[in-house]
């Protein structure tokens, strides 16, 4: 495991901001790496895509 | 605003505004995204299918189409070379076999991209892409993965497979959520979609009563977190409401009392030698069990514990590293 590219966009924080109205953690989110490139990284993070996650949209 | 006498009524309309304009919703995070996931899946519109069988190890005791993957920090013994392999904790052997979980990883990016694509534009082309991916590795004979992860994290001399292999497929979840998406697009195949869907079926058989299944289910840290969250996403996409309900008990009565300690931090994670990013990685596997498994009358999301442990304290307590 590889962590030296942490935090990244981190689907805690979306989700979250999104269910339990958080804004702070909303605008943290918007300004972290939305498409870490690194394979490690990429390991640690199985879920990268927070729209097809969203039901009502 | 000339109808309106009283003038302390002007403000508070005024912050009801500005704060209706700043709280996050559906919208706005698809507009944060847009442009990447348009990117993403110009690149996976130009990706052939890769799957288990493009890739061969001779040390797996596994067939063609099962997944193979190797213990991270396990090293041939220079006492013993033709021995078994011993542990050196943290240093990752760059010898190991690592092509099947790249290619699961391509596969979770080329399917999860076409999916939000196809989700925010409505374009048919992005879930045929989809489709050809998906009818690979789970429905042609000669290239398809077998349902079962029996051979991974395998240690030279040791194990042929280990029940902490299981967390590799937590990237097959995109995979199922990208189905869902994407099943009743005219674009999608009924035979692909109903034989993807009886995949699920059967590994969802296998995760739940081999032996290695159980050991990863009883795992007390972000392994046992893994398992009920890729459980769950795959329960979702079958239909399976026995095997979700399961899933919310252990995450109420199980996950959350054992390992949540009262301040919302992960004790467990933190005897690790890099505590914060297991700490993250745990957080992130938590809230995707809420988002997975609450709906109309079930929240996850605002569930607590009778000592008062909860997704949102959990995050709360992360929150101020993340933003620092």
């Amino acid at each position: 495991m590889y962590w030296d590219e942490w935090p990244v966009a981190h689907p805690f924080l979306v989700f979250g901001a999104l269910k339990l109205e958080t804004p702070e953690w909303f605008e943290t989110w918007k300004k972290l790496d939305h498409s870490p490139k690194v394979e490690e990284v990429l390991r640690n993070l199985p879920v990268r895509n927070p729209v097809i996650w969203i039901e009502s949209q | 605003m000339s109808r309106i006498k009283n003038p302390l009524i002007v403000p508070f309309l005024t912050l009801a505004t500005l704060f209706a304009q700043n709280n996050p919703t559906p919208a706005r995070v698809a507009d944060v995204l847009r442009a990447e996931i348009m990117s993403q899946a110009a690149w996976a519109m130009e990706q052939p299918p890769a799957t288990v069988t493009d890739f061969v190890c001779p040390r797996s005791a596994g067939g063609k189409h099962d997944f193979y993957s190797e213990g991270d920090y396990w090293w041939p013994d220079p006492d013993h070379p033709d021995g078994p392999y011993i542990q050196r904790d943290g240093m990752t052997n760059p010898d190991n076999f690592v092509a099947h979980r790249l290619a699961m990883i391509r596969f979770s990016r080329v399917v999860g991209s076409l999916a939000s694509a196809y989700k925010i534009t409505g374009d048919e082309k992005y879930a045929r892409q989809a489709f050809r991916h998906i009818d690979a590795w789970f429905v042609n004979p000669a290239t398809r993965m077998n349902p079962s992860l029996e051979y991974a994290q395998a240690i030279k001399g040791r194990a042929t497979g280990r029940g902490i292999g299981i967390i590799d497929t937590v990237h097959l979840m995109e995979v199922t959520q990208g189905i869902r998406v994407m099943e009743k697009a005219q674009a999608a195949d009924a035979k692909v979609v109903s034989a993807a869907k009886d995949w699920f079926r059967q590994y969802l058989k296998w995760l739940t009563s081999h032996q290695y299944g159980q050991d990863e289910m009883k795992a007390k840290n972000n392994h046992g977190t893994c398992w009920v969250m890729q459980v769950a996403s795959f329960a979702r996409l079958t239909g399976d409401h026995e095997l979700m309900n399961r899933c919310r008990d252990r995450f109420q009565t199980v996950l959350l009392p054992e390992q949540m300690a009262a301040d919302g931090s992960f004790p467990l994670e933190l005897r690790r030698t890099k505590p914060y990013g297991y700490s993250l990685f745990n957080l992130d596997a938590m809230a995707m069990i809420c988002q997975i498994l609450s709906d109309d009358t079930h929240d996850l999301w605002d569930y607590q514990t009778p000592d008062g442990k909860s997704v949102r304290k959990g995050i709360s307590f992360l929150f101020p590293s993340v933003a620092d």
